[in-house]
């Protein structure tokens, strides 16, 4: 099965690296990297903490869309091309081929994220600042989480909706995710008692992706650390239960989808 | 004859509204548009008559806004307080910079609330520990201000008319470069002529300056700047007077002043009438100094400084 497992993951990085969608995503966004970088700010050096903040937005923005993009046509295609039929009449089941797919798109999340890394890290070094490496490997593996939490849904969603509408809904879940959680803390107080048990219900069965984004602590580290064993253990752990759903999701709606 | 569909009307209206939109956004200048966190409504009343103007220029004002509010994070080490801070809290009074400097705004609320008042649970704990946040009871530390200035440089480029921007983005620079800090206030200046508060900030920047220099080794430059400082401290205190309510009288308590002439202006205005007679009479005329300090004690009346000013000048 893990052989079987990592021949569908592989394909589908391939073909993400040969449709060169990364690269042009990648190439795209390090130019708007490199633009920032470029910003004459009253001739002053060093400005790093500006730099820092908006070139890991960018890679995060970049990286997210890319993931429900990818993930989103991963399914629809291969019923659309019939595909599916050839795979599916080999000895795969279909957890394996779902899970393939899951880890595929994961992979090409990281070979984004490790382009990514690399341009930030050369201009961070570039401007004279310093890399609070702790925080910024942290800062990557909780961005990979949500990449994992985006991924499942994307693949359930692509398999409730058309790819239109999936990518639609999970790019703007992406997107609005932090927005949702300041509302809700912020209205929470104003809100009537159904109000509250509704916001309350949100915000648990919604996954808060601001937990995992360290950008703000990983653009001011030098007044704030690492964070500990514990609060990762957790944060994983949370990850993990979104992820895990949206992939039960997705494969249910994939099971009952007739071949 | 054949009726239009609702399609094709609003087809053509889009395509006359296209075609009308030079005439409509004609008046999109920046001179036409004024508004933002950095002035009052009424300022603002007065300012604004266009409605598209109104409509679009919001969108420029709210950007300079959200800069603004992201620069109190960044004086705050990333920790997300409900606004609270004003241009005095942001120009500490001649020093240099604020670095781990505390000032006394404990008790003002985070964003992200308190383990007692969060309706999360264990969201709520680890979006504590993952965000930068510090208990609200906690002192406020202020980091090194350098790190703002690209936002300062952001919020004026956004809206020219952003006053604050620039009166605060070059009291920071100051420390750093005080020529760029010359360069960026006077580019405020260029864009806001009638705003007051550039001029007395670009007189307090001249000022300071003279701090920096040996009385005995340069005293002719000392000179000059002050000269500078004082026709700037002229300018802002001439400016400010125009702009006061005429029928403004000073409140007993900060808490009376209202959105109309705030606090942080009638500081500035008498601070550039107080510097400006202060100037004219050591490097001017002590005749014009005269006549200037009692102009400005009709309007600023009771002002102790003038006062005694007039009490030295006096024959």
């Amino acid at each position: 099965m893990p052989l079987k497992l990592w021949l569908i993951a592989r394909s589908v990085l391939i073909e993400a690296i040969r449709r060169r969608e990364v690269y042009a995503i990648v190439l795209v966004s390090t130019l708007l990297i490199i633009s920032i970088m470029g910003i004459d700010f009253f001739g002053l050096k060093e400005l790093t903490k500006f730099y820092r903040e908006s070139a890991l937005k960018v890679m995060s923005i970049a990286t997210g869309l890319t993931v429900v993009v990818l993930a989103a046509r991963q399914l629809p295609r291969e019923f659309e091309m019939r595909t599916i039929y050839t795979l599916m009449a080999r000895p795969i089941s279909r957890t394996t081929f779902l899970a393939g797919k899951l880890f595929g798109v994961m992979l090409a999340a990281a070979f984004c994220f490790l382009l990514f890394t690399l341009v930030y890290l050369v201009g961070t070094l570039y401007l004279g600042g310093d890399i609070p490496w702790v925080l910024f490997a942290q800062h990557v593996y909780l961005q990979l989480l949500t990449m994992l939490i985006l991924a499942s849904l994307s693949f359930w969603l692509s398999m409730m909706l058309n790819l239109d509408a999936a990518i639609t809904i999970g790019s703007l879940f992406f997107l609005l995710a932090a927005m949702f959680t300041n509302v809700s803390m912020y209205i929470y107080d104003y809100a009537d008692a159904f109000g509250r048990f509704v916001i309350k219900i949100g915000t648990f069965i919604i996954p808060q992706l601001t937990l995992l984004d360290l950008s703000e602590r990983t653009t001011h580290a030098q007044s704030w650390s690492a964070l500990d064993f514990t609060t990762m253990a957790m944060l994983t752990g949370y990850a993990l239960i979104f992820a895990a759903a949206y992939f039960a999701l997705a494969m249910l709606w994939f099971r009952k989808r007739e071949l | 004859m054949k009726k239009s569909s609702p399609s094709s009307l609003i087809l053509i209206a889009a395509l006359v509204l296209y075609l009308a939109s030079p005439v409509l956004t004609s008046r999109l200048e920046p001179n036409d548009y004024a508004g933002g966190r950095s002035r009052d409504s009424f300022d603002r009343s007065i300012r604004n008559s266009s409605a598209i103007a109104m409509l679009l220029g919001e969108v420029r004002m709210s950007a300079s806004d959200l800069i603004f509010i992201k620069t109190e994070r960044y004086l705050h080490e990333g920790i997300a307080y409900v606004p609270h801070l004003e241009r005095e809290d942001l120009t500490p009074d001649l020093s240099e910079n604020g670095e781990g400097e505390e000032d006394d705004h404990a008790g003002t609320p985070t964003l992200i609330p308190t383990t007692e008042t969060d309706f999360r649970g264990v969201i709520g704990v680890l979006h504590r520990r993952v965000k930068p946040w510090r208990d609200p009871s906690a002192a406020h530390n202020h980091t090194e201000g350098t790190e703002l200035l690209p936002w300062y440089r952001l919020m004026t480029i956004a809206d020219p008319q952003y006053v604050r921007g620039y009166t605060i983005g070059s009291w920071w620079l100051k420390g750093i470069d005080p020529e760029k800090a010359i360069e960026f206030i006077k580019e405020g200046i260029e864009n806001n002529p009638d705003a007051f508060q550039v001029y007395y900030m670009l007189g307090r920047i001249y000022f300071e300056q003279t701090r920096e220099l040996d009385p005995l080794a340069e005293g002719l430059q000392i000179r000059e700047l002050n000269e500078l400082a004082r026709d700037n401290f002229v300018t802002a205190a001439r400016l400010g007077l125009q702009e006061r309510p005429d029928d403004w009288t000073p409140p007993k308590t900060p808490e009376e002043f209202t959105e109309e002439w705030d606090e942080g202006r009638e500081d500035d205005l008498r601070g550039a009438a107080r510097l400006g007679v202060l100037l004219e009479q050591k490097y001017g005329d002590s005749e014009r100094a005269l006549e200037l300090a009692r102009e400005y004690l009709i309007e600023l009346a009771p002002d102790g400084v003038l006062e005694r000013r007039i009490d030295e000048l006096a024959p």
